[in-house]
């Protein structure tokens, strides 16, 4: 039996408030933390981000009064859990600093949850933007060493993520209609696959607003304009991620998975936070979802007239999300899929693709005049006679796209050339 | 003349087989012969489109032709995709070819004469849909496997505006 939040009790409403010393918490020390702690708290940030949001579009599409104060009393108390996570990250490191740690959130995050997937199709969409937020990382990292931060981005990393090219952000970039993926239903499916999907997009969503906001930040060009191309990326994979939701459950029980979800995540990081004081805060935050959780299922119950437990699995949560390396998972993704891209709903080798495909005119039309992901490369070259990469685990598991390799052989780069030819 | 009987009798034999068709698709709740009809419905769109741009006169036909190609390879790829999933075990695979009936009805397409092909085509497009959007109707009202119904779902609003513009554009040609 794993851990039901159900059958817990949690923190009742009225004393979950807390004052403004209490949530202005000391920030940890980005010298001495641990790189997935830090992870956490950019994830749960991101996740009581998502609740808070989700909550507010729930109030806007509803009439009822007594749902509109439910809505607002609980999410009073889940803005003061995001300020008491997101004040845990120090003031001193830059946003570039920060953005890599983002990134190592989601290469792992997205790895662990690939992994753990049990629908082939599903682990696809993961596996399919997995290998895109790798290339992130190491675009970023390269960014980083050329600003002269006086810190590499392996400082932030540790030897936990590698940094290397993942499926080149260039060819990140496709006609919206192909971001669009088959979805699921809430009632055929695992609920482990739920818990992923709603994992994963709030965890995509928070990187998209975050680029949308610091990007402009930078003073120097180059820096400015990788932010807005990945920034970019980041809204195709909420896109991606979004869309393999249940379209279809009503506004209550999405409310209610959104709880459960909350649980099923300060539960985890509670399993696996090594710092005492931090694994408190998870603590404190899991006794109030379940709290939440029980209001939800409440008014599920009393409005729908549908018991939670009709969808929600009798034997407890699935196993603890957990931040821990995925180096090998990710090179032998990278090596089966980093010639894929996307056709509406399915994944198909690049070469498959007929040279008059909207893939091609939406690159020609994006690309034109100069693409911030190759420059930050081609600027670290010029500048310290090489990339910068990060690798533990050996040479790149593509030869075309070691630093020495033969670029042109890359199957995007072969599709890109055939499709100028025939334009 | 004689082309103009054979048309006149094509189209009549399309009527009926479309009749047909549309009774056969609003009873059809099994997986197995949803995804069969709902594939084999795409192949002969997608088919009878490219014949469209090939040969349609009114510009606005193969605008009409080039959105159906888009569109119904979109729902070929939704359900390639359904069948991937956990959710929708041991179905058949799509079928690579159209039906006796769908393969007649291209048969007539083709054989139309020049200055009746747009109103064939139309014609054959209306039967077409609305066997779809029967089809679609009832298995997402009423079908046995969860993910196919959200499939059905889905792609139903989509069938939906095809019929009424195909009705449109057959109204005024």
């Amino acid at each position: 039996m794993g851990f039901n939040p159900l059958t817990e009790r949690g923190i009742p409403l009225e004393r979950q408030l807390r004052n403004w010393s209490e949530l202005n918490v000391a920030p940890f020390d980005p010298l001495d933390v641990h790189p997935y702690t830090r992870c956490r708290v950019i994830f749960m940030n991101g996740i009581e981000v998502e609740a808070i949001m989700n909550s507010h579009q729930f109030a806007r599409h509803t009439a009822d009064t007594g749902i509109k104060q439910n809505l607002a009393l609980v999410r009073r108390v889940e803005q003061q859990q995001q300020k008491a996570i997101n004040w845990l990250l120090p003031g001193r490191p830059s946003p570039l600093e920060t953005t890599i740690g983002y990134e190592q959130v989601a290469v792992d995050l997205t790895a662990w949850l690939a992994r753990q997937e049990p629908d082939p199709y599903l682990r696809k969409v993961y596996e399919f933007a997995l290998i895109e937020d790798f290339d992130h990382l190491y675009r970023y990292a390269n960014l980083m060493d050329l600003m002269g931060e006086g810190k590499k981005a392996q400082d932030i990393t540790g030897d936990l993520t590698e940094i290397l090219p993942g499926r080149p952000t260039i060819f990140h970039h496709r006609d919206p209609h192909d971001t669009l993926r088959r979805p699921m239903t809430l009632t055929a499916a695992d609920t482990q696959s739920v818990m992923n999907a709603i994992t994963i997009v709030a965890a995509e969503q928070q990187t998209m607003n975050f680029y949308m906001n610091v990007g402009n930040i930078p003073e120097d060009p180059l820096a400015r304009a990788l932010y807005l191309e990945i920034a970019q990326v980041e809204e195709e994979h909420v896109t991606h991620y979004e869309s393999i939701l249940d379209p279809t459950m009503g506004w209550l029980t999405n409310l209610v998975l959104h709880e459960y979800n909350e649980c099923w995540l300060y539960w985890s990081c509670l399993q696996t936070e090594p710092d005492n004081r931090i694994r408190q805060l998870w603590e404190l935050h899991l006794a109030m979802e379940i709290e939440h959780l029980r209001i939800a299922c409440h008014m599920l119950r009393e409005i729908d007239g549908i018991e939670a437990e009709s969808f929600l699995p009798a034997g407890g949560m699935p196993e603890p999300m957990t931040f821990e390396p995925n180096k090998e998972y990710v090179r032998d993704v990278l090596a089966r899929t980093a010639h894929w891209t996307a056709f509406d709903a399915q994944f198909v080798p690049v070469d498959d693709l007929p040279p008059d495909h909207r893939f091609f005119d939406y690159q020609r039309a994006v690309n034109a005049g100069g693409v911030p992901s190759e420059q930050v490369i081609e600027r670290r070259a010029a500048d310290a006679g090489g990339e910068y990469r990060s690798s533990t685990d050996g040479p790149h598991p593509i030869p075309s796209l070691e630093e020495d390799g033969e670029h042109d052989d890359y199957a995007y780069w072969r599709a890109t050339a055939r499709a100028r030819e025939y334009a | 003349m004689m082309g103009e009987i054979k048309d006149t009798m094509n189209k009549a034999m399309d009527a009926l087989a479309g009749t047909g068709g549309k009774m056969s698709a609003a009873m059809t709740t099994g997986a197995d012969g949803f995804v069969q009809n709902a594939a084999i419905g795409d192949l002969y769109e997608i088919t009878a489109a490219r014949m469209a741009l090939a040969r349609a006169r009114s510009a606005e036909v193969r605008t009409m032709a080039a959105n159906m190609i888009k569109d119904h390879t979109t729902s070929t790829h939704h359900l390639m995709a359904a069948l991937e999933m956990r959710e929708t075990p041991e179905l058949s695979p799509l079928p690579a070819e159209p039906d006796a009936r769908r393969a007649t009805m291209l048969k007539h397409l083709d054989e139309a004469q020049d200055e009746a092909f747009d109103t064939t085509y139309l014609d054959q497009q209306v039967l077409a849909h609305e066997e779809t959007v029967s089809l679609m109707r009832s298995y997402a009202s009423g079908g046995d496997n969860a993910q196919l119904r959200s499939y059905a779902a889905g792609t139903l609003p989509v069938v939906e505006r095809h019929l009424a513009r195909v009705k449109e554009l057959r109204g005024q040609i």
